[in-house]
């Protein structure tokens, strides 16, 4: 008992003497380059095999993550090499009314703009709450998701006469190849075309968009046309439809 | 202290420090954001107002959409057979909504376009000669609330579409179109005839017309064909040219068809689309029971075989009238253009033929041939004014050589008060003592001042 107070006496005196030197562990800088970060470790150092580079610090202490209401620290030498990501907020879109007899078509659209300083990119996926996505908000009317006709996102928007759907196009520079076009079908060849490549809402996150690259401080916009389409042969029920879509960026 | 102590007081710090690492990476790596995609759509409300622009129908919504229904606010949107977007007036939607679409200044190269916004925002136009707009686009320069947008050196007689990209400062869009419009023809044909009727004398048939008081014209040309509608002045037998209202026809054969076409020239040299009678004298027996001969008129009006093979448009003053559910407001008082195009037209077609229901006398209709445009399956009339505020019937008619339905589409007009304001004073009917009870109020008013 007294070896394990003694013990950890000898682990709150070390810290304590060291909180000074983290606090002195200045970052450098000459007229030409800047340290942004440094460490005082007992150990660590990068490690690499043909596909990976690892770098690991031994010995730091007061490290990690804390937050309070307006400030998040990040300590330490391996928490400041963490990648910032973020995505711009989007407000509630409204699609442009629509005759539930006659039918027609109607879009909106919603842009996003990821910024990360990962040198490595992002991922943008978009995911619905509920299947099909647009639904009645009184009844239990909805409107079917779109459905492609084969594995590919359609080309065009299209809908039967004596049916509803819901769909949606990303565009945008990192969108990905199965959103670009050659001109005439989709998930092949390299156009990025507003309007075209045509896909469902689900409730299982579909990756839209890929950035390869930090893209700091501009970072890259990528927007989802929505679109309605009722047949002409398609009584739609009347009333207020909403579907809730989330968008989640990944740093890679 | 022993080797023991300092290797599990490095294990404590080096643990404690991973297990902070692991929280600080793992909740930076990812960002989301939700939002809620919300659509109205309309039908049918039984409001007794005629909401066109939310589907409401003749047919669909009796109780809304009948003669003596309130009509809907006049909104140039079109609804024409390609899928479109529908926009309304409806504050639930988006601020940046494109509303009030107009398709005005329309020339035969050119073309204005306006719309509005509640919020401010930047407008870009797209346009082509298909719902794709793949000819280009056009941005405005500045966010606001009213917009315009002008479409130079475009193609006389050719159909084009636009949509409408309307972006706020936060970068919110929203989306109206495809919508069609036709620039016009390079050059304008004359008004048609009206009120062309026939009177049967004797053996002969006496037909009258008058012309329309909007423009000047040179001549009227009157052809008869024994075989079908004479589709410009150079077809069948021409039995009048002159500027006289009347021309008396005959002897006739009894049972025997004529067709009649009468086309106006103005002072360029251009004809109207033609003014069509059809007659037919038979046999019949008056009230003595005595044979007698009769003249009879024929409108080949059948059920509408599809909704969708014309797309039919309609142009007052250069602007152009959409059509919600094959219903248009037109202006009362100004002379209407149909235009009207299709895809395909059969094999054996010959005419277009116009049939609307005249203003006077509802069983009886007016019939104008259609011209064709150009290489395009387009075809134009310009009929005189409508004076009378009502709903106006019409049918739209693909006909073969022998005057053969093959196509039929069905329309309605409905006429409205012109829009240009005469101005407050001019609405108000006062009746001829009236302005006693105004020179007192005055008197009354000064004499109060005069106190």
């Amino acid at each position: 008992m007294l070896k394990i107070f003694k013990t950890l006496k000898l682990v709150i005196l070390i810290s304590i003497l060291l909180i000074p030197l983290s606090i002195f562990a200045a970052v450098m800088q000459s007229s030409s380059y800047k340290i942004q970060s440094d460490s005082l470790n007992i150990g660590g150092g990068f490690s690499t095999s043909s596909n990976y580079r690892q770098e690991s610090t031994v010995g730091e202490v007061g490290t990690g993550f804390s937050s309070s209401t307006n400030y998040r620290l990040s300590a330490g030498y391996q928490a400041l090499q963490t990648n910032y990501i973020s995505v711009s907020n989007t407000v509630n879109i409204s699609l442009p009314n629509i005759s539930g007899i006659s039918g027609g078509s109607v879009q909106a659209q919603s842009d996003w703009i990821v910024v990360t300083d990962d040198p490595a990119g992002y991922q943008l996926s978009i995911v619905a709450s509920t299947t099909p996505a647009l639904k009645s908000t009184s009844t239990s009317a909805s409107i079917t998701d779109y459905a492609p006709a084969g594995a590919a996102p359609d080309f065009l928007f299209s809908v039967g006469a004596a049916s509803s759907t819901f769909g949606f196009s990303p565009h945008g520079s990192d969108v990905i190849s199965r959103y670009r076009n050659n001109g005439s079908a989709c998930n092949t060849g390299s156009t990025d075309t507003t309007d075209r490549c045509w896909d469902g809402m689900s409730t299982s996150p579909k990756t839209i968009a890929l950035g390869t690259t930090n893209n700091q401080p501009n970072g890259a916009t990528t927007s989802v046309k929505y679109q309605v389409g009722i047949g002409s042969n398609k009584i739609q029920e009347a009333g207020t439809y909403q579907a809730s879509v989330t968008v989640t960026a990944v740093a890679l | 202290m022993s080797f023991r102590n300092v290797f599990l007081i490095g294990a404590i710090i080096v643990g404690w420090s991973l297990f902070l690492s692991f929280f600080a990476v793992s909740a930076a790596l990812a960002a989301d954001t939700a939002s809620v995609v919300e659509l109205q759509v309309h039908n049918c409300n039984n409001n007794n107002i005629c909401e066109p622009q939310f589907g409401e129908t003749y047919g669909g919504c009796p109780l809304d959409c009948n003669a003596s229904s309130t009509p809907a606010p006049s909104a140039n949107i079109n609804y024409g057979p390609a899928p479109l977007t529908a926009v309304t007036s409806s504050g639930i939607s988006s601020a940046v909504l494109p509303q009030s679409i107009k398709v005005i200044n329309l020339f035969d190269t050119s073309v204005l376009i306006e719309w509005q916004t509640t919020g401010e925002s930047i407008g870009l136009l797209n346009w082509g000669k298909t719902a794709d707009t793949e000819k280009g686009g056009v941005t405005e320069i500045n966010y606001g609330i009213n917009h315009q947008i002008e479409l130079d050196y475009l193609e006389p007689a050719t159909l084009y579409y636009f949509k409408i990209q309307s972006t706020d400062r936060k970068g919110q869009s929203s989306f109206v179109g495809p919508i069609p419009f036709l620039t016009l023809s390079p050059f304008q044909s004359p008004i048609n005839i009206l009120n062309f009727s026939y009177q049967l004398v004797g053996s002969s048939v006496k037909l009258t017309w008058q012309y329309s008081s909007e423009q000047p014209f040179r001549d009227l040309v009157l052809t008869r064909s024994d075989f079908n509608y004479p589709i410009d002045s150079a077809h069948g037998k021409e039995i009048y040219k002159g500027t006289g209202t009347s021309v008396t026809d005959g002897p006739l054969q009894i049972n025997h068809d004529y067709y009649y076409a009468a086309f106006v020239e103005n002072i360029d040299g251009n004809f109207s689309s033609g003014a069509l009678l059809h007659l037919r004298i038979i046999p019949a027996l008056n009230n003595r029971n005595e044979q007698v001969f009769v003249a009879t008129s024929s409108t080949s009006i059948l059920s509408p075989t599809s909704k969708n093979l014309f797309r039919i448009s309609i142009e007052q003053n250069n602007e152009q009238k959409y059509f919600y559910n094959n219903l248009a407001q037109v202006e009362g008082n100004n002379s209407i253009k149909f235009i009207v195009s299709t895809e395909s037209l059969p094999e054996n077609f010959y005419q277009v033929i116009l049939s609307v229901q005249d203003e006077k006398d509802f069983n009886k209709f007016n019939v104008y041939n259609l011209t064709r445009e150009g290489s395009n399956n387009t075809f134009e009339a310009l009929i005189p004014a409508y004076h009378k505020i009502g709903l106006y019937e019409f049918f739209i008619s693909a006909v073969d050589a022998n005057g053969t339905t093959l196509i039929q589409q069905k329309g309605k007009l409905q006429t409205i008060p012109p829009s240009e304001d005469s101005g407050f004073l001019n609405k108000l009917q006062f009746p001829g003592w009236s302005w006693l009870w105004i020179l007192l109020i005055i008197l009354l008013m000064l004499e109060l001042i005069w106190r």
